[in-house]
């Protein structure tokens, strides 16, 4: 199997006892996080790092700690513009790093603008998408059928659902959607040059800035427009609007179809937990629970949530002095055997695998969670009453995985079905 | 059991009602939590301290 890994990066001269975060994944355990990061769990769960910049940050790895740490908005912010902050890649201080937004920004800011989001991602909100999500996942499901096997589970299915959503959500024509995935991985892919993850963000920019102008002349029923209001009452700013629903795109896609294709993919090799699964689709809160297990199990957003220290703080009987970049590894705090006990099996009926922090924790907790687990849970449910006997068109060994990026992807997935 | 939301902590998760849309509700405009069943009966006791246990911000609290 093939594996796009990030480059060894050699930076400025800093001290050499520092290993180079986050290291690379074993290529024969594809679905698990590198073992380095395993030991330095059990080892030295609050550490220095080096970064693909040369810098240095902390680290931190356990459940509890991650945990504790995301809650704390006392000693740990999440604006860039701290001294200290130091960013994921030269794509992100090109374009999601420049955004003020409710990613970048603390509380009340980040309190006020998520507000002018939420009533979107509600439990109410999401309950009316249902069935339109139900449908869509139903028509791509028909023509992949129609066209007969092979077919790639990530492009005509996995990729398109989440994109499909957020393309209704915000108002934008599901026709540009290989555009703007295009563009979104160029501007957070860790391995482009500044100047690339720039040119693509503002091509994205240009793009929503250009649609939102239409939205101003010809308001529809949409989440672009309704900011567009918020815009003309003076609550936000053009540019910072621009940078938000931009950072809505790229976030709304990207982490629930590889959630999607990937947990396809696991439960492939899991055939035991694929079965359970099949059995118990009548059973809400068996699938409710599975849905977490693999959110779990893959925990996607594998590069860490980004902060910066502004005061002293002492975190797993380290100190971290203030104005120090800090990585909270939530990855791998899901691997945490001290929390899961074989954490690296699938397990659908994990009682507890509902404490993932796959979404984060804390005041930034993802605005996009329960739609991700909805989403996820009628993918699951459709995908295996109609095709029960999906398969992989290939060995799994060829199967390409790609960890250059801030969400842990798969290029392809090719199945095939009787 | 008496369920509380203290809703200074709320960051509008969602998460309380959906692990208990019988005890908790959400503000359609703001998101923020509200408890509609202070004093839910023992059949409910699980999904409150799920509730609980999983907001992401600690602003749920259960007395007994």
């Amino acid at each position: 199997m093939s594996l796009t890994q990030l480059p060894d990066s050699s930076g400025p001269a800093q001290p050499d006892d520092l290993p180079l975060y986050p290291p690379k994944r074993d290529m024969t355990r594809p679905f698990d996080p590198p073992s380095e990061l395993l030991a330095w769990q059990r080892d030295q769960p609050v550490r220095e790092v080096r970064l693909w910049d040369g810098s240095k940050a902390w680290v931190i790895t356990r459940h509890e700690d991650v945990q504790s740490a995301l809650r704390n908005e006392e000693a740990f912010s999440a604006d860039p513009r701290r001294p200290g902050f130091t960013e994921k890649s030269a794509a992100y201080s090109a374009v999601m790093g420049t955004d003020r937004n409710l990613r970048t920004m603390d509380n009340p800011e980040h309190g006020q603008q998520k507000r002018m989001l939420v009533r979107d991602f509600t439990v109410k909100s999401i309950g009316q998408l249902e069935p339109v999500i139900r449908n869509m996942i139903n028509q791509l499901l028909d023509e992949m059928l129609a066209k007969g096997p092979p077919a790639d589970f990530y492009g005509d299915l996995a990729f398109l659902v989440p994109t499909w959503v957020i393309c209704e959500m915000l108002g934008l024509p599901f026709d540009d959607r290989h555009f703007f995935a295009d563009r979104a991985t160029q501007c957070t892919s860790h391995v482009v040059s500044f100047e690339t993850a720039a040119t693509a963000g503002k091509e994205l920019a240009d793009y929503i800035d250009r649609m939102l102008e239409s939205k101003l002349t010809d308001p529809k029923d949409d989440l672009l427009t309704r900011l567009a209001g918020e815009m003309q009452a003076g609550r936000i700013e053009r540019e910072d609007l621009v940078g938000l629903a931009r950072f809505l795109l790229i976030a709304g896609h990207e982490t629930t179809a590889n959630t999607m294709a990937l947990s396809t993919l696991a439960l492939l090799q899991n055939p035991d937990q694929l079965q359970d699964l099949r059995t118990n689709l009548d059973n809400p809160a068996f699938m409710a629970n599975a849905i977490e297990e693999m959110l779990r199990y893959l925990s996607v957003a594998h590069t860490g949530r980004r902060r910066v220290t502004i005061k002293d703080v002492e975190i797993g009987g380290v100190t971290i002095p203030a104005e120090q970049p800090v990585i909270m590894a939530n990855n791998l705090a899901d691997r945490d055997e001290s929390v899961f006990p074989n954490a690296d099996r699938l397990d659908l009926r994990r009682p507890n695998a509902r404490a993932t922090l796959v979404f984060g924790y804390g005041v930034h907790q993802c605005l996009g969670q329960l739609l991700t687990r909805r989403e996820l849970a009628l993918y699951h449910d459709i995908l295996w009453r109609r095709v029960p006997d999906l398969r992989l068109a290939v060995p799994f060994s060829e199967i390409e995985f790609d960890e250059t990026r801030p969400v842990y992807a798969v290029e392809a997935l090719p199945v095939t079905w009787s | 059991m008496k369920v509380k939301v203290n809703t200074s902590l709320c960051a509008s998760s969602g998460r309380c009602v959906w692990h208990s849309g019988r005890i908790f509700d959400q503000d359609p405009e703001t998101g923020i939590a509200k408890v509609i069943n202070e004093n839910p009966p023992p059949e409910l006791y699980a999904e409150a301290q799920d509730a609980a246990d999983n907001c992401p911000t600690r602003a749920i609290s259960i007395e007994q």
